[in-house]
Parts: structure tokens; sequence; C-alpha cells
């Protein structure tokens, strides 16, 4: 198997990227001879074969002890120094990788099939969906940064693509150029992150390099970074300021503070989009890339702090934001905001395997719920607000089970798969010898309102009176009705559902089976001196503080539905502040769109009345001074270049234009100024 | 018949074209179709010779000498009384510009096939231009260099001046005046070397062996490196090429984005770089800092635009400001960067300049406001619009990114926050290339442009190369950076006294 994996690996990444190229060249034709379906067969079995491949990379990553096994394809840049190659790294962190994004993948692209029927941009939308899994699996697999960068900012543009895929709605297409600049913000400190790692393991570490070395591959960082020990730039550690500006990278893909922004937006995408890319796996990269560069972010307690702080501090903040939001897809990209911000916590206080853990979870439940609004959203005929909803269970049964299970497991009941990732998470935050309590409370605070909102989502949507207008299966009424969707949707929703429930199994604590395997990678990370008994107090707080926020949603939202209005009312300001987001869009669409619009107003008027004013000006001089010479231009040089010309492109009128008594004047002046500064500098 | 080839190729590729501008003058009046069968035939014989000169290079030696380094080379006198020579030859950095402008001309007579005016004289001064221009890449005697720059200068003139949009005039003198402005300085540097030199000579490589004897090296420096700037075009001597852009016809536009400004930083490095190295190093500072303005300066302004030609034409000055910066780090992914940004650039704004053209045939109008939801009237050409944008943002995969992330990565070695703060203008190219694909594809379809025709096949057929390589050379970029790669060793080591 792992010589299989050693010669074939870059298969699992050239699949879908072939799917993609024949929807891409051929799809229009194929749908014109032989309907949609083929495009998404295509599209389904090239992630079903990177599925299997991958399923292989594990196995074989799991025989070799968790030694890393490089599939090397060919040097793709190789100058001076740098040598990058088009190469691929299974080790167990990204064989974890790579399962959760064929494998939720392959779930979606087959929800997709029915969720994007009839669509006119079918094989398009397959193509692209592709090209996604493409990009994200070379970001996992990519040997080196530069190879990494590559999918990393591949992923932003299928995101882009996919955000704006109906594009003749202008707010689309806002939204996707939102995603993909607030995400280039990110990814230029991802790059200067880069050029300083390129630089500090060249030469700032005075330790050289020999040519031919692939200075940015994660092996050699990974064995080198040691290096940058006390080595200081700007006159700050030097780890510090390459792992701050590498998190700037992180933030922006995952959507952290100050970069989360784009977003909540993202969801004007469809909706097996926001479940795969928005939810499931590209927003998960950043915590994936300090996963893979932790060696370097264990050097710096500083940066470890940046991240946990910034982490907890958007898990909450996010999750307030969640709260009372209406539009149901926005609910869950709040709360992905939020998860992400978990999962940095955890890598902030060291906890690289709980990071991990969380995202895998995590992306099982949310694509769960994700696809499982698409389902509503379907049966609703396209509608969002949740406020519309209501008393789903009894029509749709297998979307309000799977939801409810999801919705759960992200609330961190017990035993569901949400309850373990996260916990381990809250405990390493307390426990840590990077974690601090105050973290901690952050993150039991936001569990608290974790699962409220998803009650209030769960109960507004499937529970309560049937607010939509439309009649559902056994109620009178006009319209097409509500109906459960097909098995091509209901199917992955089951799947996820069971792996929302069962995933946490493998990482019961004192007896984790992921955090066993990814120890070759992201290391041991033991919690020392801290009894079992204080983990289990903080797990009952933790549950309590669950069944507290959901308690209180079922209280305000089934028993007491007058109160929610009462309260809003009665704390209209901090109501109309979390309501409207804390006005950061229009804050940033101020400063920065308007600051960036305006300075580039600037430039162009420096460029139209200052540069070429200057320019004008002279020319006007010339014009002047031409007037002067102008007898001497009618009687002589008027005529040798009418004759010049005339003789030589037989077009008089050519001749006309060029004569305008001014270039002729030009040159005899700037001959005249060169040759006398010439003069006064040989005098001098 | 391949020996000769062999021996005289230079002398062929460079010629050819002029020969082609022979015949076109004798095609009799009122065949304007064979005139244009002939242009195309002309830049494709230059272009096929250019693929045997690529096959036969040997990108393994290097050096600024016929022992080492130069290949093919023709020297032989040609006014003797003055020891002019008849001097040709390539090396790593003339041959990515030899293929780009070899490639790059049979695509513009493909897109000017549309000029119905003054045919004849139209494709005259084309084929003469792309003598003008091979023969300023190949010629290593300054003053056949010279010779060549001239002979390149004139037909663009006309080219804008007679062919141009409704301010022609205004543009073709000011493009004329500021490139007329380089030629007198660099006329001056050259007369000057001429006479220091002992015996006199145009030869560059013995004018690189003896330079260190020369004085005013500052001077000569500046005036020949103002006299680049204006071509490339460097801040602050930038203003005649938005107008140029403007007013030329669309092959003409594509020409000098793509091959003539490039000329500015081969100059710069073929004769500031080699002939007075001291002083080119001494002014790497300010070299770096004149890249991040065209960067980060450009970007902004290319954002205030609404004319689409002129957009892309501040881009060019952002993008070329990546070759300053990349040339002024003296580093070997900075020089290589540099180079292979020159070459990218060529692709890049070529497709994007066909592209305005190819709205611009068919609309009359180029104001980027003025479109809409064209994505969904011209699905192929949307295709091909935003693949050149993204090559244009530095979307990795695609070729700028990777010359790109080498100038930076060079640069970053010798200027930390003059780097970060160019660095940032991948954020504001990104900003203003989305921004206009939105404006222009997405949203709703503008009733009054509902029913264009998509791309036919000959302008499907001037952008398929280009579309190709972008992609090509973002996966593989080896078959150009293999070229140059000892050739800018050497220089490096040489100027920086390594």
């Amino acid at each position: 198997m792992r010589a299989f994996i050693e010669t074939y690996g870059y298969l699992i990444v050239l699949l879908p990227l072939m799917g993609a190229a024949i929807n891409g060249a051929l799809g229009r034709r194929l749908a014109a001879s032989f309907g949609e379906r083929p495009g998404g067969y295509i599209a389904c079995l090239s992630v079903a074969g990177s599925f299997a491949l991958s399923l292989a990379a594990f196995t074989a990553v799991l025989s070799a002890g968790g030694e890393a096994i490089v599939n090397r394809a060919y040097v793709w840049v190789e100058v001076g120094n740098l040598r990058a190659d088009v190469a691929f790294l299974f080790d167990p962190l990204s064989a974890v990788m790579i399962l959760i994004i064929t494998g939720v993948g392959l779930l979606i692209h087959v929800y997709s099939t029915a969720y994007m029927k009839g669509d006119e941009g079918y094989y398009r939308y397959f193509s692209y969906l592709n090209l996604f899994v493409f990009a994200m699996l070379l970001l996992v697999l990519g040997e080196n940064a530069l190879l990494m960068f590559i999918g990393w900012e591949g992923v932003g543009l299928c995101s882009y693509l996919l955000i704006g895929f109906w594009f003749s709605e202008s707010r689309n297409a806002i939204a996707a150029n939102k995603a993909f600049i607030v995400n280039r913000i990110g990814d230029f400190g991802f790059l200067v992150g880069l050029f300083l790692l390129y630089w500090l393991v060249f030469e700032g570490t005075g330790a050289g390099a020999s040519e031919g070395v692939s200075l940015l591959s994660f092996t050699y960082l990974a064995a080198n970074v040691h290096l940058l020990e006390g080595v200081t730039i700007f006159g700050v550690g030097a780890a510090t300021v390459v792992c701050l500006a590498l998190f700037i990278g992180a933030a922006g893909k995952s959507a952290q503070i100050p970069l989360y922004v784009w977003l909540p937006d993202a969801m004007a995408g469809p909706t097996p989009v926001s479940a795969l890319i928005h939810a499931a796996t590209m927003v998960t990269a950043g915590v994936y890339m300090i996963g893979r560069l932790n060696p370097l972010f264990s050097m710096s307690p500083v940066a470890l702090a940046v991240v946990a702080v910034i982490g907890a501090g958007t898990a909450l903040f996010a999750a307030t934001m969640g709260v009372l939001e209406n539009d149901i897809k926005k609910v869950l990209a709040y709360s992905t905001v939020s998860q992400l911000g978990y999962m940095f916590l955890a890598m902030g206080v060291g906890a690289y395997s709980a990071g991990i853990f969380h995202l895998l979870t995590h992306a099982f439940f949310k694509a769960c719920l994700f696809l499982g609004a698409g389902s509503v959203i379907i049966a609703m005929h396209h509608e969002q607000d949740i406020r519309r909803m209501g008393g789903l269970r009894s029509s749709m049964p297998r979307t309000s089970a799977t939801f409810i299970i999801a919705a759960a497991s992200i609330a961190g009941l017990p035993p569901l798969s949400g309850f373990f990732s996260k916990d381990e998470i809250l405990w390493s935050a307390f426990a840590s010898g990077h974690g601090h309590p105050a973290l901690w409370l952050v993150g039991l605070l936001t569990a608290g309102l974790t699962a409220f909102y998803m009650t209030r989502l769960v109960v507004l949507v499937f529970f309560g009176k049937n607010r939509s207008g439309e009649p559902q299966a056994g109620e009178e009424g006009h319209g097409e009705g509500i109906k459960e969707s097909p098995a091509a949707i209901t199917v992955p929703l089951i799947v996820l559902a069971f792996f929302s429930v069962t995933a946490g199994f493998v990482g019961v604590p004192g007896k984790s089976l992921i955090a066993g395997f990814l120890e070759p990678a992201l290391g041991r990370h033991e919690i020392e001196g801290a009894g079992h008994a204080l983990e289990y107090a903080l797990m009952a707080a933790s549950v309590l503080t669950a069944l507290g926020g959901a308690g209180l949603a079922v209280l305000l939202y089934i028993r007491k539905p007058e109160l929610p209005g009462l309260l809003a009312g009665k704390f209209a300001l901090i109501y109309r502040l979390v309501y409207r987001k804390y006005y950061v869009d229009e804050i940033y669409g101020l400063i920065f769109v308007e600051g960036t619009k305006a300075l580039a107003r600037a430039s162009a008027f420096f460029d139209k009345y200052a540069v070429d004013l200057l320019v004008n000006l002279s020319g006007l001089l010339l014009r002047v001074q031409s007037r002067i010479a102008g007898w001497f231009d009618d009687r002589f040089i008027d005529g040798m270049v009418n004759l010049l010309a005339d003789s030589v492109m037989g077009c008089g009128d050519l001749a006309r234009r060029v004569q305008t008594g001014r270039v002729q004047a030009y040159i005899l002046v700037l001959l005249l100024a060169v040759a006398g500064g010439i003069v006064i500098k040989a005098i001098i | 018949m391949t020996e000769f080839i062999r021996a005289h190729i230079l002398t062929l590729i460079t010629f050819l074209p002029l020969l082609g501008a022979v015949v076109v003058l004798i095609v009799p009046r009122g065949k304007e179709e064979a005139i244009r069968w002939i242009s195309l035939g002309s830049t494709l014989m230059p272009l096929l010779l250019a693929v045997f000169l690529y096959k036969w290079f040997d990108p393994s030696t290097s050096g600024f000498s016929l022992d080492g380094g130069l290949q093919f080379a023709v020297n032989v006198p040609w006014i003797e009384a003055f020891n002019i020579r008849y001097f040709m030859a390539v090396d790593g950095l003339s041959m990515p510009m030899v293929l780009l402008c070899a490639l790059i001309c049979p695509l513009c007579v493909l897109a000017s096939w549309g000029i119905d005016r003054g045919v004849k004289g139209y494709h005259f001064l084309f084929l003469l231009l792309e003598t003008g221009m091979l023969g300023v890449f190949v010629s290593l005697d300054f003053f056949l260099f010279f010779v060549f720059w001239e002979v390149m200068l004139l037909p663009m003139y006309f080219l804008i001046g007679i062919w141009g949009g409704p301010r022609r005039e205004y543009a073709a003198i000011k493009f004329f005046i500021y490139t007329l402005v380089g030629s007198v300085a660099m006329l001056l540097v050259m007369i000057y070397f001429y006479f220091a030199s002992a015996p006199h000579t145009f030869d560059m490589t013995v004018l690189a062996a003896e330079s260190s004897a020369f004085g005013m090296r500052t001077l000569l420096w500046w005036a020949l490196f103002i006299g680049f700037a204006i071509k490339i075009p460097l801040f602050p001597f930038h203003t005649w090429l938005p107008d140029a852009h403007v007013e030329a016809p669309t092959a003409i536009s594509v020409v000098l984005a793509g091959v003539l400004l490039k000329m500015g930083t081969y100059g710069i490095l073929r004769i500031n770089y080699l002939i007075l190295p001291d002083v080119s190093l001494s002014m790497a500072t300010v070299m770096a800092v004149m890249g991040m303005v065209n960067i980060i300066y450009g970007a902004f302004c290319a954002m205030a635009q609404t004319d689409l030609k002129k957009l892309v034409a501040y881009s060019s000055i952002s993008h070329m400001g990546f070759v300053m910066l990349g040339m002024a780090s003296f580093t070997d992914e900075g020089l290589n960067g540099a180079v292979l940004q020159m070459f990218n650039h060529g692709v890049v704004t070529a497709m994007l300049f066909l592209i305005v053209g190819v709205i611009y045939d068919r609309t009359n109008n180029r104001n980027i406001e003025g479109f809409g939801g064209l994505a969904s009237v011209m699905p192929n050409y949307a295709f091909v619009t935003f693949l050149a944008f993204f090559a244009a943002l530095g979307l990795p995969g695609l070729n700028s990114f990777i010359s790109e992330v080498l100038v930076l990565l060079g640069a970053f070695k010798k200027f930390k926050l003059l780097t970060i703060v160019s660095a940032t203008g991948i954020i504001i190219t990104a900003a203003y290339c989305l921004w206009t694909l939105q404006r222009m594809f997405l949203g709703k379809v503008n009733e009054k442009y509902s029913d264009l025709p998509d791309i036919n096949k000959r302008e499907a057929l001037s952008l398929a190369p280009l579309g190709v390589l972008v992609v090509l050379l973002g996966v593989y970029p080896h078959p150009v950076l293999n070229l140059m790669r000892s050739t800018l060793g050497y220089m490096n080591r040489f100027v920086s006294g390594g």
C-alpha cells in the first residue's frame, strides 16, 4: 500500500481536477445531448475515486506507523536557493483531512445532484465543485508551503465562483467579491509569513542553505525551525513575527476576527456549497495550517496566546450574532464562525489534536445542519426566514430527525460527537500549560449560547405552528405544499447524522484514538498536574450550561413566545446593536472600502492633474517657443519633411501630422539642454 | 539548409518581417486580403525560427562573451570607419524576449484583420516594427542596438497617430516626445562610451569589460536609466502610456504593452547592469523604491479608471513595478522573477488588450460601467477574460504568481518593509480586477448588449495560445526559467561583484 501511494498518490488530487475539466470543457455539449445527469455522475465518480484512494492512503499511513509518505511528481520551481516540488505529503494529519474532504465531499456531491436539479448552470456547478475538491486536496496534501498556497488561493477562487454562482443577482456577485478580497488580505499575511520564513531559514539565522534544498517543504521546516530560536526581527522574536503573519492568513480563510465578515455573506451561494466549503472544509484550512506548522507555533507562546484569544473571542462574538439572526443559513454561518473560534482556541492552547478532532466532528454535524437547511429551503420553495417556517417536523420526518441530532451534537449534549470534541477543547483551555481559566469561561459561555441559538433554530423551524402559508402533508391550503426531499438528499443527511453521533468515540477522554493517531504529526499534548475530578467537574459544568441554554430557548420560543419581543423592547439598544451585527460591516465599508476608493480617486486625480499637468505645461512652453521659431520652420523644415515623407512613404498626409512644429523644436531644445548640462558638468 | 539557418538564424528572425514589409509594399492596390496573409506569414516565420532557436539554445552556458553565454553569434564589421559591427547574439536574457516578441506579433496580425483603412501602410509599418523590436533584443553592438531602437520608434508613432482613436495625435506626439527624450539620452551615453573606450568601439561585451575606466559613471547611469525608465514606464515618466494605449488600435496596444515596455527593463539589465555594474548596485534602493511606487500607485490609479483600456494600461504600470523590484534585489530569485515577470506580463497583458479589443469591436464602448451580465451573453468571452484577470491578479497556479512570488521572495532578502508594502499591491490588484469583472460580467444583463455574439474563431485563435501559456507556465514554469537561470546567475554574480 505504501509503495502504491508513493507512486500514485497524486491521483487523489488529479481525479477531481479531471472531473472539473471534463465538466468545464464538455459539460454544455454533454447536457445538450444526454441531459444534465451525466455531468453529475462524472463529478460524483471522480470524488468517489478520490475517496477510495484516500482510504488507501489512510491505511498506508496507519500501517506506516504515522511516518510521512511523500509522492513526488516533478520539480515545480527551482531558482537560486528556492526549490519547490509538486509533491504530496501523506501523514496522519493530511490523511484525516483528505478523508473528511473526499468523504463529506462525496456526500455533498450526491446531495447536489438533487439540489441543483434543473439549474441552468448544472454542469458549471459541478465543474466548480470538483475544482474545489481538487484545490482543497492540494492545500492539505501540498508538501511545501508554496504548493499549499496554490490550494489555499485555489479554494478561495472556487469559493468566489460558487458564492457568485447565480451571478445575475448583483448581491451574490458582490458577496463573492467580498469573500475573495477579504481572503486576499489574509493571503497577504500568509505570503509575508512565507517571505519571512524563507529569508530566516535561508540567511536570517546565519545558517545558510545549500542549493537545491526544498526550503519551504514542511518536513524541512519541521526539522529546522529550531534555528529560529533566539533570532529577532523588528525587535521581536522571529518565530512570533512569522506565526502572527501566517495567522493573518488563517484568520482570513477561517473567518476569524477581524476578517470574519465575508462568511455570513458567502451564504449567497447554493446551500451544498455552504455545507462543503463554508462549513466542513475550506474554512478549516486555517486550523489545518496551524496544525501543519505546529513546530513553529509551539516556539512562540506569544503567537499561541494571540491565536487562543482571537479564537475564544471569535467564538463568543459570533455566537451572540447567531442569537438574533432570522435567516436559517446565516444562523449556521455565525455558528460556523463561532465553532472555528473553538478550533483556534484549541490550537492556541497547544492542544493541536483537540482542534483537529473538533474539525472532524464539526465537519459532520455542520455539514448535516447545512444540508438539512438546504432540504428545508427546497421544501419551502426558497424561503430562508425562520419566522416564516415552523412545524416542519410532521412533513419532513427524516430532515427534521437528522437536523435535531446534528443540532444536539453541536450543542454538546453527551454522548454525541460534539460533546467529546468541545469538551476536550474546554478542558485544554482550562488546564493546558498555555491555557487560562478565562479562556475556559469564554468557551463555556459560548457553549451556552450555542445550545440556545441551535435550540431556537430547531424550535422555530420544526416545532410549533406552521407559519409559512404553505400546506404541509395532511393540511388544507393552496400552493404546492411542503414535502420531504428525495433520497439523494435524505441519504447523505442520514449518513452525516450517523457520524454526528458516533464520530466522538474516536476521541473519548483518556483513550483518544485520534490523538494517538495524530501524535506523529502534531506531537503529544499532555495536561499535567490536573486531576480527573476537576476534569469531570468542568465537564458537568459545560453540560449543565448547554442544557441551560437549550432550556432557555425552549422557554422563550415555546412556553412564552411573547417574551422575546418584550425583551427586545426592554433592551432596545443592545438588541439593535446585536441585530445589526455590531455595525461591523458598515464600519469596514466606510473605512476600508471607501478609504481605498478615495485613495484610488486621489491617485488618478494626481496622475491627471499633477503629473500630466507638468507634461502638458512643458508641451505648451515648447509650443510658444516653436512659434518664435515659426518662420524657420515654415521655410525649411516643413518643406524638407514633406519632401522626405513624399519620397519614402509616398504619403504626404503623414508628414502633416508629424509636422506640427513641436517635435523638431523639442529635440533641438533637448539636445541643447543636455549638451549644456554636459558642458557645465565638464567645467565643474 | 539546417546549417545555413542555424548560422544565420538571428539575422533571419530579425529581417524576415522586413522582407515581408517590402513585399507588402509591392502588392498592388485592392488586394487587402493578400496583404493580411503576407503579413501573417511574415510574422509566423520568425515564430517558427524562434521555436528552432529555443530547441537549439543551450541554457547551461553563462557569461557575457563569445566564449561563454552568447550563442548564435554573428559578429562582422559593418561600418569599419567607426568600428561599428553587425553583432548579434542571444543569451538567457534575450531568449525569453525574442520568444515573446515572435509569439505576440502573429497574434497581433490576427487581431488587426479588421483594420480596413490603409491596410498596406498599416501592415508595412507593423512588420517594420517587428524587425525593430527583434533587432533590439538580439543586438550587442550599441550602435546597432540604437538603430533598431529608433527603427521601432517611428512605426509606432505612425501606427498610433494614423490608426488610433479620437485623440490619436495628442497621444502619438506624447509617445514620440517621451521616447525621443530617452533616445537622445541614450545616444549621448553611447557616444560617450565610444570615445571613452580604447580602441573606440560600440561592442557591448568589450564595453562591459573595459567600463571600469569610464568617468562620470553616475551621470551616465542616470541618463541611460531615465531613457529606459520612460519605456517601462516608471513613475513619474509614465503618463504617455495610458494615453497611447487608449488611442492605439488593439494590436498596437498589445505590442506596446506586451513587448515594448520590456525593452526598458531589458535595456537596464543589458546596458546599465553589465556596463555600469557598480553604479547599478549602488542604486539598488532607489530602483526598489521606484518599483514599489509603480506597483502601488499603478494599482490605485487602475482602480479609479472607468475606461477598461486605461485600467489595463495602469495595471501594466503596476505589474512592471514587480520587474523593477525584482531587478533591484540583486538576488537570484529576484532577477529570475523579474525576467520571468517580463515574459509573463507580456503574455497576460497581451491577452488583456486583445480582450478589450473584442468588446470594443462589438460595442464601440469601453466604459466598464456600461456593461453588465456579459457572462451569460458571451460565456466563452467571459471565460478567457476571467482567466486573464485572475492571471493578472496573480492567482497561484497561473503564470504571474510564480514570477511575482520570486520577485517578492528575492526582494524580501534585501528590503523588508519595502517588500511588505509592495506585497499589499496584490490586495489592491485583486480588488480592482474583481470589481471590473463584477461590473462587466456579473449582475443583470444590460439590454443594449443582450445579443452580442460570442468570440469568433479568429479571436479565439489569437487568445488561445496566450491562455494556454498562462496555465502551462503557472503549473510548469521550467521551460522559461531554465532558459534564463545560468545567464542571470552569472549576471548577478557579475554585478554584485561575487
